[in-house]
Parts: C-alpha cells; structure tokens; sequence
C-alpha cells in the first residue's frame, strides 16, 4: 500500500513537472525603414511611397511619419496623401523620419528625376548578405535578394551551408535575429519538399518586398537556437 | 533525443532472487553538446522519468532484466521577452511511455571473488518518436536495438570494508538508420557501515557513425543520430531493512555530442531479495 501511494505521489510529481520561463533577450534598435524601392522617376510621376517603423523587438508598428523633400523644385510631397510629384529633372532626397521611444528616427533615399520620354532602366535594386555562424554549428554561405514580379527571389551561392546534424533546421527572414517572433518561414525540416542544405539553391517569395526584413537566419527551430545570421544589405 | 540513462548490469542474482526498484529521474537542460562537442545554449528542456527496473533470477546462471519508463514527461519552457514580457513561444509538454528494455543475462564464470557475464538486452521502441507540436517531444527513438555486453566484476575488501568493481563492454545494433554504438563502463562501490553503499560509475557510448538516417532523409522527423557521451555519476543506496532501501543518483556528460549539458538526479525506492 505504501509503494502504491509512493508511485501515485511521484506520477503526480512527474505530471507536474513545472513548465518555467526562459527569458530572450529580444531586444533590437527601434527602426524606421522606407519599404518602397524607387529610385527614378519621370517628369509628372506621383507615387505613393511606403515606410514601416519597427520597434525595439522588430515588430512593425504604426506611427506617425512625416516625409520631408531635400528639393521641393524637383520632388513634391503631399502632406495630407503623402504622395510624392515629380515635377523638374535632378535630384532629391526623400527623408522619412518618426519619434520612437529611443529618439528621432530617420531614413532616406535619393532619387533622380528624368525628362518624359527618357528610357528608364529599371533598377535592379538587389540585396545581398553573407551568412556566418552565430553558435558552433557549421553555417556559411554567400546570397543574393532580387525583385521579381510577385515579390522576391532569394539565391543561395555555392558556398551555402546549413548544419545537417541540427536537429529541426529552418530558415527565416526576419527583422530580429533574437526571435522568431514576427519571422517568416522560408525553409524548414518539416516542409513537405524538405529541406536545402548545401550549395546553390533559389527560394521565390511572392508578396514579400526586398526591403521588408533586415536579416537571413538559420535557426534550430524546435531547440530555438540561432546558428547562422546574415544581415541584408544594399548589393 | 538529447538525453541518456543507463541502467547497469549486475552479477547474477541466483534463482529466485531479485532487484526492483522504482525510480523518478530528472534532467532539465539550457545547454548541450554540438555534433563537434562544444557546448551551445538552448531553450530549457526537461525529462522527467518514472520508471520500473527489475531484475529476476530465473535459474542460477540466467536472469531477467527489464527496463519500463512508465511514464516520461518531455518539457520545454515557455520563451519570455526580455523586453516587452510577451510570450515568444509557448511551453509545451508531452507524457507518453518511454522506450522499454527487456533482456537477459547469462553467467559465463563464477569463481571465488570474480564474476564474467554476458548481457543481451533489446530496446523495444515503445515511446514516442513525434510527439508535440513539432515532432520533437519525443519519448523513444523509434528503433528496435540490441546491446550485447560482457560483463565483469569482482569484490574485495577496501579499508576492510567490502567493495567491489565491475565492468563492461558492449556493441549496440540500432535499426531504421540510426548508427551502431560501442558501449563501455566502469562502476566501483564500497560498503560503509550496515547499510550504505556508496559508488561511483562511468559510461561511455561511441558511435560507429556507420548510420544512414540523416538530416536529407529523415522525412521531417527530428531525430539525434550518433549520440556520443562520457559521463560519470555517483550513488549512494541506503538499506532501510535488509531488503528494502533508498538510493540517490547524480550524472552528468562531461563530453558528447548531441546531448544534453546538465547534470541529471534520481531517486528510487528499491527492493533486494537474496
């Protein structure tokens, strides 16, 4: 009788075994980041351009922006839509710039007017990052981030790398590499169509813009440990 | 995956006689050791084990043996924010049975003072090898193997207490991919007093990496293929009457490979009838 009272006192234990807290350190710098990719306009363009504010875990949030004209001859900004008139050939800068909890924020881009008719080629605006270990997991390798109809195309160069003995490999793009919180999935141990490891590869992202996320990570994604981080940068 | 306990040979019981004990084993970990042996944080995981191990005299050379983790609890804390408090990842817990082994030992030599045995014992893949939200609570490998070992020990007097020392080596034939394994160990125990044994053991699994489970082909399963490990523990079991007693256990991996990083503990309540 006592051994049965012993056995349901530690299967009472055992079931009950605490489920704790562990503690990331999630912080990031606040940012503010212009989303849109324009880098020619014509004369009499209007376009709307986009900036998303990311907080200090690198989850957008909504805020107040104001855009400013470093040349209001050559680029007009709309207070009340935002949208941006391009009325005179040259050069401007556009600056977008937010209050976050850390301070004033601020970002650019330089953009060049032609005269109607000018042929215009498009930019290729691609990014670019090199993957290097973050733990003692093998994690390498050169890519880059272009445009395509629908979105962006991620290609891996021959020198990619993930560790085949993790346990639970997945690859993100994010814009903290500390959490998966508000990360996207690319590739990961589970898809149905398995997963790259090694060498050069191309993953297609619709509705993904080439300037929404900061980073590429390799995770183990069950463990949470980050094994690979590469930030994107202009190519 | 991750995790190891290991359950030592004895010498032969003798017809009729017997050891049970029922035992609770924990191990939580923040950290383990990488395929190249370093040491990496991870989430904190637990392993919480109650289990039955019993070992029976069926004649005086011949024994059964029986290993039933009748209940594992695999856990993982819940991932916090340090900075805003939300909750990154939720905790998440599975209860299952673990593996079971079953097996037998069969006594080659009994002279005087020194004891050689062989042991067979088969890993029934009885657990979980997916279980939780993303296939890696796992109870069991999934794998049906058998661990062959010869056994030796033998007993002296130590500070004119009675003492003794054992070892073992062992091959470990693991299916469904998994690589095969050289197993060794070393125990040394000595009596204090009338009722305390105190000892101290070292185990040591190696990998034939001769496995064809990988990474590519495991279908999305998560698995740790090619474990390695060299840990070392002490015990103290406490005999309450002459059959009945107590024990206390402490392990840990001083190196491996795809294993936890922490140290282990267990309690059991055992019953020795010779």
């Amino acid at each position: 009788m006592k051994l049965l009272k012993l056995v349901f006192l530690l299967l009472f234990v055992g079931l009950n075994s605490c489920i704790q807290e562990d503690i990331v350190d999630d912080a990031v710098p606040e940012e503010l980041r212009i989303i849109s990719s324009v880098n020619t306009l014509k004369v009499g363009d209007v376009v709307k351009l986009q900036a998303s504010y990311f907080n200090n875990v690198g989850e957008k949030e909504n805020k107040n922006i104001v855009w400013e004209t470093s040349n209001s001859n050559v680029l007009f900004i709309d207070a009340l839509t935002t949208n941006i008139t391009a009325l005179a050939e040259g050069t401007a800068t556009i600056t977008v710039k937010t209050t976050g909890s850390s301070g004033e924020l601020t970002d650019s881009e330089i953009i060049m007017v032609v005269k109607d008719g000018v042929v215009v080629m498009p930019s290729e605006n691609t990014k670019k990052g090199t993957i290097a270990p973050t733990a003692s997991y093998v994690a390498a390798g050169d890519f880059e981030i272009s445009k395509t109809t629908n979105g962006i195309q991620i290609i891996l160069d021959d020198n990619y790398v993930a560790d085949e003995s993790l346990p639970g490999f997945a690859l993100f793009l994010t814009n903290n590499p500390n959490s998966l919180a508000n990360a996207l999935q690319i590739d990961a141990y589970d898809d149905v169509d398995g997963t790259h490891y090694k060498g050069a590869f191309t993953y297609i992202l619709d509705g993904v813009g080439i300037n929404d996320y900061q980073y590429l990570v390799q995770w183990c994604r069950p463990f949470s440990i980050l094994v690979g981080k590469a930030t994107i940068t202009d190519k | 995956m991750f995790f190891f306990q290991q359950s030592d040979a004895q010498w032969n019981k003798g017809k009729g006689n017997g050891y049970y004990k029922i035992s609770a084993w924990s191990l939580v970990a923040n950290q383990h050791y990488t395929n190249t042996g370093e040491i990496d944080p991870n989430a904190t995981r637990g392993n919480f084990t109650l289990s039955f191990y019993g070992e029976y005299g069926i004649s005086n050379k011949l024994d059964f043996i029986t290993y039933v983790p009748f209940l594992t609890r695999i856990y993982q804390n819940a991932q916090i924010s340090g900075t805003n408090g939300n909750v990154l990842q939720a905790g998440e817990a599975v209860n299952a049975i673990g593996d079971i082994d079953v097996g037998l030992r069969y006594g080659l030599i009994k002279k005087n003072h020194f004891a050689l045995s062989t042991t067979l014992k088969l890993g029934l893949p009885t657990g979980k090898n997916k279980a939780g939200s993303d296939g890696s609570f796992q109870t069991g490998d999934g794998e049906f193997n058998q661990l062959i070992t010869v056994d030796a020990g033998t007993s002296y007097q130590l500070f004119s207490k009675p003492a003794y020392a054992k070892t073992y080596i062992g091959i470990n034939n693991r299916t469904q991919g998994f690589s095969d394994e050289f197993h060794y160990g070393i125990e040394s125990g000595i009596k204090l007093g009338n009722k305390l044994w105190v000892l101290a053991r070292l185990n040591s699994v190696n990998s034939f990496k001769n496995g064809t489970l990988s990474a590519q082909n495991s279908q999305g399963s998560i698995f740790a293929n090619n474990i390695e490990y060299v840990s070392v523990g002490a015990e103290v079991a406490y005999y309450i009457t002459s059959k009945l007693g107590v024990s206390l256990n402490y392990t840990s991996a001083v190196s491996g490979r795809i294993i936890y990083a922490k140290p282990s503990y267990s309690g059991g309540l055992f019953l020795d009838i010779q």
